[in-house]
């Protein structure tokens, strides 16, 4: 047993937590160790002076008068008026109040605010296009670019259509079915590699070259 | 304005129990707390009046003010008042209450790190302390601490507890001055018996430098 290990369980020790063999062991190594000893009786008391801070008390009414004070604040902390309140309250004296303009016709156009701005918001939604994948083969020949496959793309898209050219191969986009993919930029909520695509089956010849268009 | 009345009658708390039920006092916490709960504030004085004055002398040993363990176990009355409805009873009610004290204590603290001003008032001690065995012996000694009256030595205490960081001084302060057990500060601070012993060997070996004069 060492000098560490006693000194943090002297209190262990005076409780009566530690006994048997242990707590033996432990009053050998202070009786025969000056160090543990010293900081034993240090420790004691210290202990002994700082209970003395028992003796510093609230006074002897001070628990009627937090009761009391408690009660106030509970009190005024409940009944202030909440937000919700707040509003209903303003409405009712608002409509009760005697203003010139008339009450309905500001009410309507407030009303009328809000309903535009409800249907421009939905107007623009809708508008949206649907996003799109269009594979073509690239213009680096004469021949036009051919679309290969067009996949809808549900989820968020960073642009409406994105367009992928792949090598140019004819025998390859006659005889291969029109590949599914779709790019790892459109999965919800993942920061997306560059140029990787998900279940392409065509391999371009290099990721990096010109003809790979995000 | 019918609206408004409406919702306030529905948010005013029941009125402040003017006189206290006297069963209620023998009843345990769970009892008081299931009452509470239904709304009976007649039982929520009564744990108030159980735990304040041990939850004062934490807050107050901790802040070392009057004023701010006031109104730290007001603010910690009223949260709990609030939320006992998400009380449920995994731990005694003792345990919740402490918790929260001490939480609201350790952030009031970290606030107000840099006051200067929180000073204990030195007319606090109970004069009791007078006759405390270990008082008595301390100032018997023909040491130049047997001029050192009750005063000097409340100050010295007070200036060496707020040396310590709050941790230590928490454990200190559960431990030495309240009595509590080891496995009792674990739970309400939330951290290993191991912790609270290694937090009262530090806190004591800082002690017993700046109380070098007495020990």
């Amino acid at each position: 047993m060492n000098c560490r290990t006693v000194q943090r369980w002297l209190d262990d020790l005076a409780d009566g937590r530690i006994a048997g063999p242990q707590a033996d062991q432990m009053r050998q190594h202070i009786a025969e160790c000056t160090d543990c000893r010293v900081f034993s009786q240090r420790t004691a008391r210290v202990q002994r002076l700082i209970a003395l801070k028992r003796y510093e008390q609230p006074a002897p009414n001070a628990t009627e008068q937090f009761l009391a004070e408690f009660h106030q604040r509970l009190a005024a902390i409940t009944q202030r008026p909440s937000w919700g309140e707040r509003l209903a309250e303003g409405w009712t004296a608002w409509l009760a109040g005697g203003w010139p303009i008339p009450r309905l016709a500001l009410a309507g156009v407030a009303a009328l605010f809000v309903v535009t701005g409800v249907a421009f918001t939905v107007r623009q939604r809708r508008q949206t296009a649907p996003a799109t994948v269009v594979l073509r083969t690239p213009s680096v020949t004469n021949a036009p670019a051919q679309v290969l496959a067009v996949a809808p793309v549900t989820g968020f898209v960073p642009q409406p259509q994105l367009t992928v050219a792949v090598p140019a191969n004819p025998a390859m986009a006659v005889s291969e079915p029109a590949p599914v993919f779709a790019p790892a930029a459109v999965r919800l909520g993942e920061r997306s590699p560059r140029y990787v695509l998900d279940r392409l089956t065509i391999t371009p010849a290099s990721y990096d070259g010109p003809n790979v268009q995000f | 304005m019918r609206l408004v009345a409406q919702i306030r009658s529905t948010f005013t708390p029941p009125a402040p129990a003017t006189e206290m039920e006297p069963d209620l006092r023998h009843e345990d916490d769970e009892a008081l707390v299931t009452r509470a709960q239904r709304g009976q504030m007649a039982a929520f004085d009564v744990l108030i009046e159980r735990y304040h004055p041990r939850l004062y002398a934490t807050v107050y040993h901790m802040t070392g003010s009057h004023e701010d363990a006031n109104d730290l176990l007001q603010d910690v009355f009223i949260k709990a008042y609030r939320s006992l409805h998400s009380f449920k009873g995994q731990s005694s009610f003792y345990t919740w209450i402490y918790r929260i004290t001490i939480n609201r204590t350790l952030n009031f603290l970290k606030r107000h790190r840099r006051r200067s001003d929180r000073q204990t008032s030195l007319d606090d001690a109970d004069r009791a302390i007078e006759h405390d065995p270990d008082f008595v012996e301390l100032m018997s000694h023909d040491t130049p601490r047997r001029a050192a009256g009750l005063r000097e030595l409340q100050q010295r205490l007070n200036e060496a507890l707020q040396q310590l960081s709050e941790p230590h001084r928490l454990v200190v302060t559960l431990h030495d001055v309240q009595g509590m057990t080891h496995p009792d500060i674990a739970k309400i601070m939330r951290c290993s018996e191991g912790t609270v012993r290694s937090r009262l060997f530090y806190a004591r070996q800082q002690l017993q430098k700046l109380l070098s004069d007495y020990v």
